[in-house]
Protein backbone atom coordinates (compact mmCIF):
# COMPACT_ATOMS: atom_id res chain seq x y z
CA UNK A 1 0.00 0.00 0.00
CA UNK A 2 3.04 2.27 0.06
CA UNK A 3 2.67 2.42 -3.67
CA UNK A 4 -0.38 4.68 -3.36
CA UNK A 5 1.46 7.86 -2.32
CA UNK A 6 4.18 7.08 -4.85
CA UNK A 7 1.75 6.79 -7.74
CA UNK A 8 -0.29 9.78 -6.55
CA UNK A 9 2.97 11.76 -6.48
CA UNK A 10 3.82 10.65 -10.01
CA UNK A 11 0.41 11.77 -11.23
CA UNK A 12 0.69 15.09 -9.41
CA UNK A 13 4.14 15.65 -10.94
CA UNK A 14 2.80 14.93 -14.43
CA UNK A 15 -0.09 17.33 -13.90
CA UNK A 16 2.21 20.01 -12.46
CA UNK A 17 4.62 19.76 -15.38
CA UNK A 18 1.73 20.05 -17.80
CA UNK A 19 0.34 23.02 -15.90
CA UNK A 20 3.63 24.98 -16.02
CA UNK A 21 3.07 28.23 -17.91
CA UNK A 22 -0.47 27.19 -18.72
CA UNK A 23 -2.28 30.13 -20.34
CA UNK A 24 -4.70 31.85 -18.02
CA UNK A 25 -6.64 35.11 -17.95
CA UNK A 26 -5.21 37.98 -15.98
CA UNK A 27 -7.31 39.53 -13.22
CA UNK A 28 -9.41 42.52 -14.30
CA UNK A 29 -7.63 44.86 -11.87
CA UNK A 30 -4.29 43.95 -13.49
CA UNK A 31 -5.40 44.97 -16.99
CA UNK A 32 -4.80 48.69 -16.49
CA UNK A 33 -1.83 49.94 -18.54
CA UNK A 34 1.27 50.34 -16.41
CA UNK A 35 5.00 50.03 -16.81
CA UNK A 36 8.24 50.76 -15.06
CA UNK A 37 9.82 53.85 -16.67
CA UNK A 38 12.68 51.74 -17.96
CA UNK A 39 13.93 48.21 -17.37
CA UNK A 40 16.75 48.29 -14.77
CA UNK A 41 19.03 46.54 -17.24
CA UNK A 42 18.59 49.40 -19.76
CA UNK A 43 19.63 52.26 -17.45
CA UNK A 44 23.34 51.78 -18.13
CA UNK A 45 22.68 51.95 -21.88
CA UNK A 46 20.77 55.23 -21.58
CA UNK A 47 23.50 56.83 -19.45
CA UNK A 48 26.27 55.40 -21.66
CA UNK A 49 24.67 56.86 -24.78
CA UNK A 50 24.42 60.24 -23.08
CA UNK A 51 28.07 60.10 -22.06
CA UNK A 52 29.14 59.09 -25.55
CA UNK A 53 27.37 62.04 -27.20
CA UNK A 54 28.56 64.44 -24.50
CA UNK A 55 32.13 63.27 -24.97
CA UNK A 56 31.87 63.81 -28.75
CA UNK A 57 30.47 67.31 -28.19
CA UNK A 58 33.30 68.13 -25.78
CA UNK A 59 35.91 66.84 -28.23
CA UNK A 60 34.46 69.00 -31.01
CA UNK A 61 33.79 71.92 -28.64
CA UNK A 62 30.35 72.00 -30.24
CA UNK A 63 27.14 71.89 -28.21
CA UNK A 64 24.91 70.95 -31.16
CA UNK A 65 25.09 67.15 -30.69
CA UNK A 66 23.87 67.61 -27.12
CA UNK A 67 20.38 68.41 -28.39
CA UNK A 68 19.98 64.70 -29.19
CA UNK A 69 20.54 63.69 -25.55
CA UNK A 70 19.64 66.78 -23.48
CA UNK A 71 16.73 69.16 -23.30
CA UNK A 72 15.37 72.09 -21.32
CA UNK A 73 17.52 73.79 -18.70
CA UNK A 74 20.31 71.18 -18.92
CA UNK A 75 20.77 71.84 -22.62
CA UNK A 76 20.56 75.59 -22.06
CA UNK A 77 23.19 75.50 -19.30
CA UNK A 78 25.52 73.23 -21.26
CA UNK A 79 25.12 75.34 -24.40
CA UNK A 80 25.93 78.42 -22.34
CA UNK A 81 28.92 76.61 -20.85
CA UNK A 82 30.23 75.76 -24.33
CA UNK A 83 29.68 79.34 -25.43
CA UNK A 84 31.56 80.72 -22.43
CA UNK A 85 34.35 78.18 -22.93
CA UNK A 86 34.66 79.09 -26.57
CA UNK A 87 34.64 82.83 -25.89
CA UNK A 88 37.19 82.49 -23.09
CA UNK A 89 39.15 79.82 -24.98
CA UNK A 90 38.82 77.43 -22.04
CA UNK A 91 38.58 73.68 -22.06
CA UNK A 92 37.15 72.64 -18.73
CA UNK A 93 34.60 69.95 -19.23
CA UNK A 94 34.21 67.20 -16.71
CA UNK A 95 31.74 64.34 -16.49
CA UNK A 96 32.21 62.97 -19.98
CA UNK A 97 34.44 59.98 -19.29
CA UNK A 98 34.04 56.61 -17.52
CA UNK A 99 31.16 56.48 -15.08
CA UNK A 100 29.34 54.20 -12.67
CA UNK A 101 25.58 54.08 -12.16
CA UNK A 102 25.48 53.70 -8.38
CA UNK A 103 21.73 53.42 -7.96
CA UNK A 104 18.47 54.05 -9.76
CA UNK A 105 15.00 55.35 -8.90
CA UNK A 106 12.47 53.97 -11.37
CA UNK A 107 8.87 55.17 -11.02
CA UNK A 108 5.90 53.35 -12.56
CA UNK A 109 3.64 55.13 -15.09
CA UNK A 110 0.32 54.53 -16.83
CA UNK A 111 1.09 57.00 -19.63
CA UNK A 112 3.87 59.11 -21.13
CA UNK A 113 5.95 61.14 -20.41
CA UNK A 114 8.15 58.66 -18.54
CA UNK A 115 11.13 59.61 -16.42
CA UNK A 116 13.62 58.00 -14.10
CA UNK A 117 16.57 58.99 -11.94
CA UNK A 118 20.10 57.55 -11.97
CA UNK A 119 22.82 58.35 -9.44
CA UNK A 120 25.95 58.56 -11.61
CA UNK A 121 29.50 58.81 -10.28
CA UNK A 122 32.25 60.12 -12.54
CA UNK A 123 35.16 57.73 -12.10
CA UNK A 124 37.88 60.31 -12.75
CA UNK A 125 36.65 63.05 -10.45
CA UNK A 126 34.41 61.11 -8.05
CA UNK A 127 31.71 63.74 -8.55
CA UNK A 128 28.17 62.43 -8.24
CA UNK A 129 25.16 63.63 -10.18
CA UNK A 130 21.55 62.64 -9.74
CA UNK A 131 20.39 62.60 -13.34
CA UNK A 132 16.77 62.72 -14.48
CA UNK A 133 16.11 61.23 -17.92
CA UNK A 134 12.73 61.81 -19.56
CA UNK A 135 11.01 60.31 -22.58
CA UNK A 136 8.16 62.55 -23.77
CA UNK A 137 6.49 60.02 -26.06
CA UNK A 138 7.21 56.44 -27.09
CA UNK A 139 8.61 57.77 -30.39
CA UNK A 140 11.11 60.07 -28.65
CA UNK A 141 14.53 59.23 -27.23
CA UNK A 142 15.56 59.48 -23.58
CA UNK A 143 16.77 63.01 -22.87
CA UNK A 144 18.59 64.34 -19.83
CA UNK A 145 16.37 66.97 -18.21
CA UNK A 146 17.98 67.53 -14.81
CA UNK A 147 21.41 66.78 -13.40
CA UNK A 148 22.04 68.35 -9.98
CA UNK A 149 25.44 67.51 -8.58
CA UNK A 150 25.51 66.29 -5.01
CA UNK A 151 27.63 68.33 -2.66
CA UNK A 152 30.57 66.24 -1.42
CA UNK A 153 29.54 63.00 0.24
CA UNK A 154 25.97 64.13 0.82
CA UNK A 155 24.01 60.96 1.64
CA UNK A 156 20.73 60.37 -0.15
CA UNK A 157 17.67 59.42 1.88
CA UNK A 158 16.12 55.97 1.60
CA UNK A 159 13.40 55.98 -1.06
CA UNK A 160 9.92 54.53 -0.69
CA UNK A 161 9.46 51.63 -3.07
CA UNK A 162 6.48 49.57 -4.12
CA UNK A 163 7.87 46.36 -5.55
CA UNK A 164 10.61 47.42 -7.92
CA UNK A 165 9.17 50.91 -8.46
CA UNK A 166 9.97 54.12 -6.59
CA UNK A 167 6.90 56.10 -5.53
CA UNK A 168 6.29 59.41 -7.30
CA UNK A 169 4.87 62.55 -5.71
CA UNK A 170 2.74 65.05 -7.62
CA UNK A 171 4.17 68.61 -7.76
CA UNK A 172 1.23 69.92 -5.75
CA UNK A 173 0.84 66.93 -3.45
CA UNK A 174 1.92 68.00 0.02
CA UNK A 175 0.27 65.13 1.89
CA UNK A 176 2.42 63.94 4.77
CA UNK A 177 5.10 66.57 4.12
CA UNK A 178 5.91 69.99 5.50
CA UNK A 179 5.10 71.43 2.08
CA UNK A 180 4.30 70.35 -1.49
CA UNK A 181 7.21 70.07 -3.96
CA UNK A 182 6.12 73.12 -5.95
CA UNK A 183 5.68 75.19 -2.79
CA UNK A 184 9.14 74.16 -1.60
CA UNK A 185 10.74 75.38 -4.84
CA UNK A 186 8.71 78.58 -4.82
CA UNK A 187 9.74 79.12 -1.21
CA UNK A 188 13.40 78.70 -2.17
CA UNK A 189 13.04 81.12 -5.09
CA UNK A 190 11.27 83.63 -2.83
CA UNK A 191 13.99 83.32 -0.18
CA UNK A 192 16.58 84.22 -2.84
CA UNK A 193 14.40 86.89 -4.44
CA UNK A 194 13.49 88.61 -1.19
CA UNK A 195 16.13 87.79 1.43
CA UNK A 196 14.53 90.14 3.92
CA UNK A 197 11.12 88.45 3.79
CA UNK A 198 10.00 86.55 6.90
CA UNK A 199 9.62 83.27 5.00
CA UNK A 200 13.26 83.53 3.84
CA UNK A 201 14.51 82.82 7.36
CA UNK A 202 13.85 79.07 6.92
CA UNK A 203 16.45 78.96 4.13
CA UNK A 204 19.02 81.27 5.77
CA UNK A 205 21.49 78.47 6.56
CA UNK A 206 21.13 76.58 3.29
CA UNK A 207 24.56 76.31 1.55
CA UNK A 208 23.15 77.10 -1.91
CA UNK A 209 21.28 80.15 -0.61
CA UNK A 210 24.35 81.34 1.27
CA UNK A 211 26.50 80.98 -1.86
CA UNK A 212 24.01 82.81 -4.08
CA UNK A 213 23.64 85.63 -1.57
CA UNK A 214 27.40 86.05 -1.38
CA UNK A 215 27.59 86.30 -5.17
CA UNK A 216 24.77 88.84 -5.20
CA UNK A 217 26.51 90.88 -2.52
CA UNK A 218 29.76 90.93 -4.55
CA UNK A 219 27.87 92.10 -7.64
CA UNK A 220 26.03 94.74 -5.64
CA UNK A 221 29.36 96.06 -4.33
CA UNK A 222 30.59 96.73 -7.86
CA UNK A 223 31.33 100.42 -8.15
CA UNK A 224 29.72 102.48 -10.88
CA UNK A 225 26.63 100.30 -11.36
CA UNK A 226 23.37 99.36 -9.71
CA UNK A 227 22.78 95.65 -9.38
CA UNK A 228 19.41 93.89 -9.24
CA UNK A 229 18.67 90.20 -9.06
CA UNK A 230 15.40 88.28 -9.51
CA UNK A 231 14.50 84.62 -8.98
CA UNK A 232 11.59 82.42 -10.04
CA UNK A 233 10.79 78.71 -10.03
CA UNK A 234 10.29 76.83 -13.30
CA UNK A 235 7.12 74.79 -13.87
CA UNK A 236 8.92 71.49 -14.59
CA UNK A 237 9.17 69.49 -11.37
CA UNK A 238 10.05 65.86 -10.62
CA UNK A 239 9.44 64.49 -7.15
CA UNK A 240 9.91 61.10 -5.50
CA UNK A 241 8.75 59.92 -2.08
CA UNK A 242 11.35 59.14 0.53
CA UNK A 243 10.92 56.25 2.97
CA UNK A 244 10.24 58.64 5.87
CA UNK A 245 7.29 60.23 4.04
CA UNK A 246 9.16 63.27 2.73
CA UNK A 247 10.26 63.84 -0.86
CA UNK A 248 13.25 64.44 -3.12
CA UNK A 249 12.34 67.28 -5.46
CA UNK A 250 14.08 68.17 -8.73
CA UNK A 251 13.40 71.68 -10.00
CA UNK A 252 14.91 74.62 -11.81
CA UNK A 253 15.26 78.20 -10.63
CA UNK A 254 15.52 81.05 -13.12
CA UNK A 255 17.83 83.87 -12.08
CA UNK A 256 18.40 87.20 -13.75
CA UNK A 257 21.23 89.58 -12.83
CA UNK A 258 20.90 93.10 -14.14
CA UNK A 259 23.61 95.78 -14.10
CA UNK A 260 22.66 99.43 -14.62
CA UNK A 261 25.94 101.22 -15.28
CA UNK A 262 26.18 104.86 -14.38
CA UNK A 263 26.09 107.28 -17.30
CA UNK A 264 29.48 107.87 -18.88
CA UNK A 265 30.99 104.72 -17.36
CA UNK A 266 31.94 101.34 -18.78
CA UNK A 267 32.14 98.35 -16.44
CA UNK A 268 34.38 95.40 -17.27
CA UNK A 269 34.72 92.04 -15.47
CA UNK A 270 37.66 89.74 -14.64
CA UNK A 271 39.16 87.54 -17.34
CA UNK A 272 37.60 84.22 -16.27
CA UNK A 273 34.11 85.45 -15.45
CA UNK A 274 31.01 84.60 -17.56
CA UNK A 275 30.33 88.32 -17.80
CA UNK A 276 33.68 88.76 -19.57
CA UNK A 277 32.71 86.08 -22.07
CA UNK A 278 29.45 87.75 -22.99
CA UNK A 279 30.67 91.33 -22.62
CA UNK A 280 34.36 91.32 -23.61
CA UNK A 281 34.30 95.12 -23.97
CA UNK A 282 32.33 95.67 -20.78
CA UNK A 283 28.85 97.10 -20.33
CA UNK A 284 27.64 100.59 -21.06
CA UNK A 285 24.12 101.41 -19.92
CA UNK A 286 22.28 98.21 -18.99
CA UNK A 287 23.30 94.58 -19.23
CA UNK A 288 21.66 91.46 -17.89
CA UNK A 289 22.60 87.81 -17.62
CA UNK A 290 20.11 84.94 -17.28
CA UNK A 291 20.97 81.80 -15.36
CA UNK A 292 19.35 78.43 -14.76
CA UNK A 293 20.04 76.75 -11.43
CA UNK A 294 18.82 73.19 -11.13
CA UNK A 295 18.32 72.17 -7.51
CA UNK A 296 17.71 68.94 -5.66
CA UNK A 297 15.62 69.76 -2.61
CA UNK A 298 14.93 67.46 0.31
CA UNK A 299 11.44 68.09 1.67
CA UNK A 300 11.03 66.59 5.17
CA UNK A 301 7.93 64.71 6.29
CA UNK A 302 5.23 66.52 8.26
CA UNK A 303 6.14 67.04 11.88
CA UNK A 304 9.87 67.04 11.20
CA UNK A 305 12.04 69.60 12.95
CA UNK A 306 14.35 69.84 9.94
CA UNK A 307 13.72 72.51 7.30
CA UNK A 308 13.69 71.79 3.58
CA UNK A 309 17.23 71.90 2.19
CA UNK A 310 19.14 71.72 -1.08
CA UNK A 311 21.23 68.56 -1.49
CA UNK A 312 22.62 69.35 -4.94
CA UNK A 313 22.77 71.98 -7.66
CA UNK A 314 23.74 72.46 -11.29
CA UNK A 315 23.60 75.71 -13.19
CA UNK A 316 25.14 78.39 -15.29
CA UNK A 317 24.61 81.26 -17.69
CA UNK A 318 22.08 80.63 -20.43
CA UNK A 319 21.83 84.03 -22.09
CA UNK A 320 22.63 87.70 -22.01
CA UNK A 321 21.24 91.04 -23.08
CA UNK A 322 22.84 94.46 -23.42
CA UNK A 323 26.37 95.55 -24.18
CA UNK B 1 -11.68 1.88 2.11
CA UNK B 2 -8.19 1.36 0.73
CA UNK B 3 -9.57 0.05 -2.52
CA UNK B 4 -11.66 3.23 -2.65
CA UNK B 5 -8.55 5.43 -2.59
CA UNK B 6 -6.99 3.37 -5.36
CA UNK B 7 -10.12 3.96 -7.42
CA UNK B 8 -9.93 7.71 -6.78
CA UNK B 9 -6.33 7.71 -7.98
CA UNK B 10 -7.37 5.75 -11.03
CA UNK B 11 -10.15 8.27 -11.77
CA UNK B 12 -7.69 11.16 -11.52
CA UNK B 13 -5.32 9.37 -13.88
CA UNK B 14 -8.22 8.82 -16.29
CA UNK B 15 -9.03 12.54 -16.15
CA UNK B 16 -5.39 13.36 -16.90
CA UNK B 17 -5.44 10.94 -19.81
CA UNK B 18 -8.62 12.47 -21.27
CA UNK B 19 -7.16 15.99 -20.86
CA UNK B 20 -4.04 14.87 -22.67
CA UNK B 21 -6.04 13.36 -25.52
CA UNK B 22 -8.13 16.54 -25.91
CA UNK B 23 -5.00 18.71 -25.79
CA UNK B 24 -3.19 16.60 -28.36
CA UNK B 25 -6.19 16.58 -30.73
CA UNK B 26 -6.90 20.35 -30.45
CA UNK B 27 -3.29 21.57 -30.59
CA UNK B 28 -1.85 19.03 -33.00
CA UNK B 29 1.83 18.25 -33.41
CA UNK B 30 2.69 21.98 -33.86
CA UNK B 31 1.00 22.82 -30.52
CA UNK B 32 -1.21 25.53 -31.95
CA UNK B 33 -4.65 26.36 -33.28
CA UNK B 34 -4.79 28.54 -36.43
CA UNK B 35 -7.50 31.02 -37.47
CA UNK B 36 -7.40 33.01 -40.69
CA UNK B 37 -6.48 34.68 -42.92
CA UNK B 38 -9.15 37.29 -42.14
CA UNK B 39 -9.52 40.35 -44.41
CA UNK B 40 -9.64 43.75 -42.67
CA UNK B 41 -11.23 46.44 -44.80
CA UNK B 42 -9.29 49.59 -43.91
CA UNK B 43 -7.06 52.26 -45.40
CA UNK B 44 -5.44 53.40 -42.15
CA UNK B 45 -1.75 53.00 -41.44
CA UNK B 46 -2.11 51.23 -38.10
CA UNK B 47 -4.30 48.61 -36.46
CA UNK B 48 -3.88 48.24 -32.70
CA UNK B 49 -5.53 46.40 -29.83
CA UNK B 50 -6.69 48.65 -26.99
CA UNK B 51 -5.23 48.08 -23.51
CA UNK B 52 -7.10 45.30 -21.74
CA UNK B 53 -8.27 43.56 -24.91
CA UNK B 54 -5.56 40.93 -24.64
CA UNK B 55 -6.42 39.45 -21.25
CA UNK B 56 -4.39 36.25 -21.34
CA UNK B 57 -0.87 35.50 -20.22
CA UNK B 58 1.45 32.63 -21.15
CA UNK B 59 -0.57 32.09 -24.32
CA UNK B 60 1.61 31.46 -27.34
CA UNK B 61 0.31 33.70 -30.13
CA UNK B 62 1.42 34.00 -33.72
CA UNK B 63 0.19 37.02 -35.68
CA UNK B 64 0.73 37.14 -39.42
CA UNK B 65 -0.12 40.35 -41.31
CA UNK B 66 -0.15 40.24 -45.09
CA UNK B 67 -0.55 43.21 -47.44
CA UNK B 68 -0.63 43.22 -51.25
CA UNK B 69 1.98 44.56 -53.64
CA UNK B 70 4.91 43.89 -51.34
CA UNK B 71 4.06 46.92 -49.23
CA UNK B 72 6.26 47.28 -46.13
CA UNK B 73 4.47 46.30 -42.95
CA UNK B 74 5.39 45.78 -39.30
CA UNK B 75 3.82 43.59 -36.62
CA UNK B 76 4.74 44.19 -32.99
CA UNK B 77 3.76 43.37 -29.43
CA UNK B 78 4.52 45.97 -26.78
CA UNK B 79 3.46 47.24 -23.39
CA UNK B 80 0.20 49.16 -23.95
CA UNK B 81 1.70 52.30 -22.39
CA UNK B 82 4.33 52.37 -25.15
CA UNK B 83 2.14 51.26 -28.05
CA UNK B 84 -0.73 53.67 -27.32
CA UNK B 85 1.68 56.59 -26.87
CA UNK B 86 3.40 55.73 -30.14
CA UNK B 87 0.14 55.63 -32.14
CA UNK B 88 -1.70 58.31 -30.14
CA UNK B 89 -1.60 60.88 -32.95
CA UNK B 90 -2.02 58.39 -35.80
CA UNK B 91 -5.22 57.61 -37.73
CA UNK B 92 -5.83 54.04 -36.71
CA UNK B 93 -8.23 51.18 -36.33
CA UNK B 94 -8.48 50.23 -32.68
CA UNK B 95 -9.60 46.76 -31.71
CA UNK B 96 -11.85 47.46 -28.73
CA UNK B 97 -12.92 43.90 -28.05
CA UNK B 98 -11.87 40.47 -29.14
CA UNK B 99 -13.16 36.94 -28.79
CA UNK B 100 -11.16 33.87 -29.72
CA UNK B 101 -10.62 32.49 -32.23
CA UNK B 102 -11.64 35.55 -34.33
CA UNK B 103 -14.40 38.02 -33.46
CA UNK B 104 -12.95 41.53 -33.25
CA UNK B 105 -14.84 44.74 -32.44
CA UNK B 106 -13.18 47.83 -33.90
CA UNK B 107 -13.40 51.62 -33.87
CA UNK B 108 -11.78 54.18 -36.18
CA UNK B 109 -9.71 56.90 -34.47
CA UNK B 110 -8.82 59.93 -36.56
CA UNK B 111 -5.33 61.36 -36.67
CA UNK B 112 -2.24 61.84 -38.80
CA UNK B 113 -2.01 59.60 -41.86
CA UNK B 114 1.30 58.05 -40.79
CA UNK B 115 2.92 56.97 -37.53
CA UNK B 116 5.36 59.53 -36.04
CA UNK B 117 8.40 57.27 -36.44
CA UNK B 118 9.34 54.03 -38.14
CA UNK B 119 8.28 51.17 -35.86
CA UNK B 120 11.53 49.40 -36.59
CA UNK B 121 13.46 52.30 -35.01
CA UNK B 122 11.86 51.88 -31.57
CA UNK B 123 13.52 49.96 -28.76
CA UNK B 124 10.60 49.01 -26.53
CA UNK B 125 8.84 46.33 -28.59
CA UNK B 126 8.63 43.09 -26.66
CA UNK B 127 8.55 41.34 -30.02
CA UNK B 128 8.37 42.89 -33.47
CA UNK B 129 9.08 42.07 -37.07
CA UNK B 130 8.95 44.03 -40.31
CA UNK B 131 8.74 42.76 -43.86
CA UNK B 132 7.70 43.42 -47.44
CA UNK B 133 4.20 42.11 -48.21
CA UNK B 134 3.96 40.47 -44.82
CA UNK B 135 5.38 40.17 -41.34
CA UNK B 136 4.79 37.84 -38.42
CA UNK B 137 5.58 37.49 -34.75
CA UNK B 138 5.47 34.31 -32.69
CA UNK B 139 5.45 35.28 -29.03
CA UNK B 140 4.13 34.35 -25.63
CA UNK B 141 1.82 36.91 -24.01
CA UNK B 142 3.59 38.24 -20.89
CA UNK B 143 2.13 39.02 -17.47
CA UNK B 144 1.63 42.71 -18.27
CA UNK B 145 -0.91 44.76 -20.20
CA UNK B 146 0.13 44.58 -23.83
CA UNK B 147 -1.13 45.60 -27.25
CA UNK B 148 -0.52 44.16 -30.69
CA UNK B 149 0.04 46.69 -33.47
CA UNK B 150 0.18 46.27 -37.22
CA UNK B 151 1.79 49.36 -38.71
CA UNK B 152 2.48 50.30 -42.29
CA UNK B 153 5.99 51.57 -42.90
CA UNK B 154 6.72 54.73 -44.86
CA UNK B 155 4.06 56.16 -47.18
CA UNK B 156 2.08 52.92 -47.56
CA UNK B 157 -1.21 52.14 -45.83
CA UNK B 158 -2.80 48.88 -44.78
CA UNK B 159 -5.36 48.58 -47.61
CA UNK B 160 -5.83 44.90 -48.46
CA UNK B 161 -4.64 43.76 -45.03
CA UNK B 162 -5.22 40.13 -44.10
CA UNK B 163 -4.50 38.81 -40.64
CA UNK B 164 -3.99 35.26 -39.46
CA UNK B 165 -3.73 34.30 -35.82
CA UNK B 166 -2.46 31.10 -34.29
CA UNK B 167 -2.97 30.30 -30.62
CA UNK B 168 -0.93 27.73 -28.88
CA UNK B 169 0.76 26.44 -25.80
CA UNK B 170 4.52 26.20 -25.93
CA UNK B 171 5.30 22.45 -25.94
CA UNK B 172 1.57 21.77 -25.62
CA UNK B 173 1.55 18.64 -27.78
CA UNK B 174 4.45 17.10 -25.88
CA UNK B 175 2.78 17.92 -22.57
CA UNK B 176 -0.45 16.32 -23.80
CA UNK B 177 1.43 13.17 -24.75
CA UNK B 178 3.04 13.22 -21.33
CA UNK B 179 -0.36 13.38 -19.66
CA UNK B 180 -1.63 10.51 -21.80
CA UNK B 181 1.38 8.38 -20.94
CA UNK B 182 1.30 9.17 -17.21
CA UNK B 183 -2.46 8.68 -16.99
CA UNK B 184 -2.42 5.38 -18.87
CA UNK B 185 0.52 4.07 -16.86
CA UNK B 186 -1.09 4.85 -13.54
CA UNK B 187 -4.44 3.35 -14.57
CA UNK B 188 -2.71 0.15 -15.61
CA UNK B 189 -0.56 -0.09 -12.49
CA UNK B 190 -3.49 0.48 -10.16
CA UNK B 191 -5.51 -2.15 -11.99
CA UNK B 192 -2.70 -4.67 -11.63
CA UNK B 193 -2.41 -3.97 -7.92
CA UNK B 194 -6.14 -4.37 -7.37
CA UNK B 195 -6.21 -7.72 -9.25
CA UNK B 196 -3.34 -8.98 -7.11
CA UNK B 197 -5.20 -7.95 -3.96
CA UNK B 198 -8.26 -9.98 -5.06
CA UNK B 199 -6.07 -13.07 -5.44
CA UNK B 200 -4.71 -12.99 -1.90
CA UNK B 201 -4.32 -16.39 -0.13
CA UNK B 202 -6.63 -17.08 2.85
CA UNK B 203 -5.18 -19.07 5.71
CA UNK B 204 -7.51 -20.56 8.34
CA UNK B 205 -6.25 -21.24 11.85
CA UNK B 206 -8.43 -23.15 14.30
CA UNK B 207 -8.00 -23.02 18.10
CA UNK B 208 -8.67 -26.33 19.80
CA UNK B 209 -10.34 -26.68 23.17
CA UNK B 210 -6.93 -27.11 24.85
CA UNK B 211 -5.81 -23.80 23.38
CA UNK B 212 -3.45 -25.13 20.68
CA UNK B 213 -3.59 -23.50 17.24
CA UNK B 214 -3.32 -25.44 13.98
CA UNK B 215 -3.72 -24.48 10.35
CA UNK B 216 -6.57 -26.09 8.40
CA UNK B 217 -7.73 -26.00 4.80
CA UNK B 218 -10.96 -24.45 3.53
CA UNK B 219 -12.43 -27.98 3.15
CA UNK B 220 -11.56 -28.86 6.74
CA UNK B 221 -13.22 -25.60 7.79
CA UNK B 222 -16.42 -26.67 6.02
CA UNK B 223 -16.28 -30.04 7.77
CA UNK B 224 -16.16 -28.34 11.17
CA UNK B 225 -19.72 -27.14 10.68
CA UNK B 226 -20.48 -24.46 13.26
CA UNK B 227 -17.57 -22.34 14.49
CA UNK B 228 -16.96 -18.93 16.02
CA UNK B 229 -14.67 -16.41 14.28
CA UNK B 230 -12.41 -15.18 17.04
CA UNK B 231 -10.13 -12.93 14.99
CA UNK B 232 -9.73 -11.90 11.33
CA UNK B 233 -6.38 -10.51 10.34
CA UNK B 234 -5.35 -9.08 6.96
CA UNK B 235 -1.61 -9.39 6.51
CA UNK B 236 -0.28 -6.69 4.15
CA UNK B 237 2.74 -7.07 1.94
CA UNK B 238 5.61 -6.43 4.28
CA UNK B 239 9.30 -6.30 3.58
CA UNK B 240 11.09 -9.49 4.42
CA UNK B 241 13.39 -8.85 7.31
CA UNK B 242 16.64 -10.76 7.30
CA UNK B 243 18.50 -11.79 10.37
CA UNK B 244 21.81 -10.00 10.67
CA UNK B 245 24.74 -12.35 10.17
Amino acid sequence: MRRLPMLAGALAAALALSACAVPRERAAEDLRPAKLAVAPSEVDDVVAKYREVRSAAVDALDAKPLSTVETGPVLAVDTGMFEVAELLEREEFALDGPFTVESTMLPRFDSYPLWFVALVRDEETGRRQLQVYERTTAADPWLLTATPELAGDTPLPEMRRVGDATRRVGPDDGEGMVTAPRSALQGLASALDEPEAEEAAAWAEDPFVVQMRETATQNADLEGSDFAQSWAADEQIYALRTADGGALVFGTLLRQDTFDVDAGLRVTWPEESPQRAFWPDGVVGRGSLRYYHQVLVRVPPAGSDEPAATLGTFGGVVGSAGQ
Amino acid sequence: MRVGWWRVLQALAAAALVTGVVGAVVLGPDSRFVSGPHAIDTDVSAVVTQPGVLTWKNLQVEVLAEVPANKPVFVGLGNSVDVMSYLDSTRRLEVTGFGTPWSPETGLIDGNPAAPAAPTALDWWIDGQGGLGGAAIDTRLPDETVSVAIVSVGEANLRGLEVSIAYGLHGGFARSLGLIAAGAAIIALVQLLLVRTDEEDVVYVVVDEDGTEREISADELDELGEYEVVEETVVEDAPVEQEPR
